[in-house]
């Protein structure tokens, strides 16, 4: 049995890629390319978050 | 329309790519553990993993390295890199361990206590992610230049407030990764206490009867140049202090308050009988939030122009003229404490500890860090592991895995 925050950190990275998702999602919908470029914002870090790197 | 602002996405989307990649090949190589070249009095290079298995594979694992006598006496742990952005802590642990040679006792060093704080850096500091430290011979060693708190990517998320075990007390959330303030730890309780748990185990199996701790601070901060103890080295560090006027060095005392819980040595002194427990602060420019320009010249050089005049204004706890407080002189400082303390240490509990070859602040102030280590060529002793654990997912990729 893996430690209680192993299991609550895989836990919080499904919901990771599940925001990560959302986001990539609304930004190729959006009609706004501001919008799009802002998104930068919330991509990479949550990209490096998911692939444990920072 | 549509169409276009389709084709603007995906050129955003891969931009991002490219920036992923960027900031991977940046920061990847901070989990590649630091080359170090133990001295002649090294009799021993062990894991915090031999400890406690169960930190194997992690980022948790750190070096721990062992200077034997040839006769016993008193035992002395030396923990330095609580915070991998305080370099004249860990930096003094690194010169302990590339010169000092025991003969009469043990001396333990653990110069990187929390390895996984090296593998990443402090969120809007812009603290350098290496710093070089240029060698006797021409040569440079470069050292990671870390956070103050364990990697994120390996422990999270950080909860909205940290409850401090087993003191149930409440501090901010990402305090849950610092881990000077999760001893004593336990092993089944978040990475950073399994880490506190390990150097705990340490203390007990290797039978220490003084720790020290060596961080920093910031020059503006109330407790610098001074030392904090468990009240039960009340006249241990007493004595280091009155020892530190013989060399011209003032050293500020004050018991570790038993309303603040988890620091090393508040909680290690309490857990383990007969231990004597204590932390030195140094002066760290690039810690200040005053501070200016910040690269990796500021954390060895430690000069800033906004300090010398907030130090004319009377503003800052310790003295700051143009020379400021270069790496040199935070090491030395710290070793001559710990020099005092180990002297201390025979006239309280009687038992002897030998040593020798350990640079004092003179010493250090006249010829800089850069000669007391080591030279890595042709040296059969160097430490070397490169990248021998990785956070979260990778960590199945690691030599050890887990």
């Amino acid at each position: 049995m893996p430690p209680t925050y192993v299991i609550v950190m895989a836990l919080y990275t499904a919901l990771t890629a599940y925001i990560l998702y959302l986001v990539i999602s609304n930004m190729t919908r959006s009609k706004d390319v501001w919008e799009q470029i802002m998104a930068v914002f919330v991509i990479v870090p949550l990209f490096m978050r998911l692939i444990f790197i920072k | 329309m549509n169409a276009n602002r389709k084709t603007s996405a995906y050129l955003i989307l891969a931009a991002c790519l490219v920036l992923t990649v960027i900031l991977c090949v940046s920061y990847i190589p901070m989990w590649k553990y630091d080359l170090i070249v133990p001295g002649p009095g090294v009799t021993k290079v062990a894991w915090l993993s031999d400890y406690v298995p169960e930190l194997k594979g992690s980022l948790a694992d750190t070096r721990v390295f062992i200077l034997e006598g040839q006769e016993p006496g008193a035992n002395i742990l030396v923990l330095s890199g609580h915070h991998a952005d305080e370099p004249g802590g860990w930096m003094s642990g690194m010169v302990l361990v590339e010169n000092a040679k025991v003969r009469t006792g043990k001396l333990v060093v653990i110069p990187q206590a929390n390895n996984s704080g090296f593998t990443h850096n402090y969120p809007q500091e812009a603290h350098a992610q290496f710093i070089n430290i240029p060698l006797s011979d021409g040569s440079k060693r470069r050292y990671r230049h870390g956070s103050r708190t364990g990697n994120s990517a390996e422990h999270w998320p950080d909860p909205e407030v940290f409850i401090q075990y087993p003191s149930g007390q409440k501090l901010s959330g990402d305090e849950v990764r610092n881990l000077n303030r999760a001893y004593p730890g336990r092993l089944n309780g978040t990475f950073t206490e399994r880490i506190a748990y390990g150097i705990q185990m340490v203390v007990r199996k290797e039978g220490i009867d003084l720790q020290m701790d060596m961080p920093e601070a910031q020059p503006e901060y109330p407790f610098v140049n001074a030392a904090s103890a468990h009240p039960a080295a009340e006249e241990l560090v007493s004595l280091a202090s009155l020892g530190m006027q013989t060399h011209d060095l003032d050293l500020g005392v004050e018991l570790s308050p038993a309303t603040f819980r988890g620091l090393s040595n508040r909680e290690m002194g309490d857990a383990v009988p007969g231990l004597f427990a204590v932390t030195m602060e140094t002066p760290n420019t690039e810690q200040g939030k005053i501070r200016g320009i910040t690269d990796d010249l500021l954390a060895v050089e430690g000069q800033d122009a906004f300090y010398v005049a907030a130090a004319k204004l009377g503003n800052l706890f310790v003295p700051y003229d143009e020379g400021g407080w270069p790496l040199k002189r935070r090491v030395g400082r710290h070793l001559t404490s710990f020099m005092e303390l180990a002297l201390a240490l025979q006239d309280v509990t009687g038992k002897p500890f030998e040593i020798s070859n350990v640079p004092d602040y003179y010493d250090l102030v006249a010829n800089d860090v850069g000669h007391y280590l080591n030279p890595v060529t042709d040296n059969e002793k160097v430490s070397d592991p490169g990248y021998q654990s990785y956070p979260g997912i990778w960590r199945l990729f690691s030599k050890a895995g887990s």
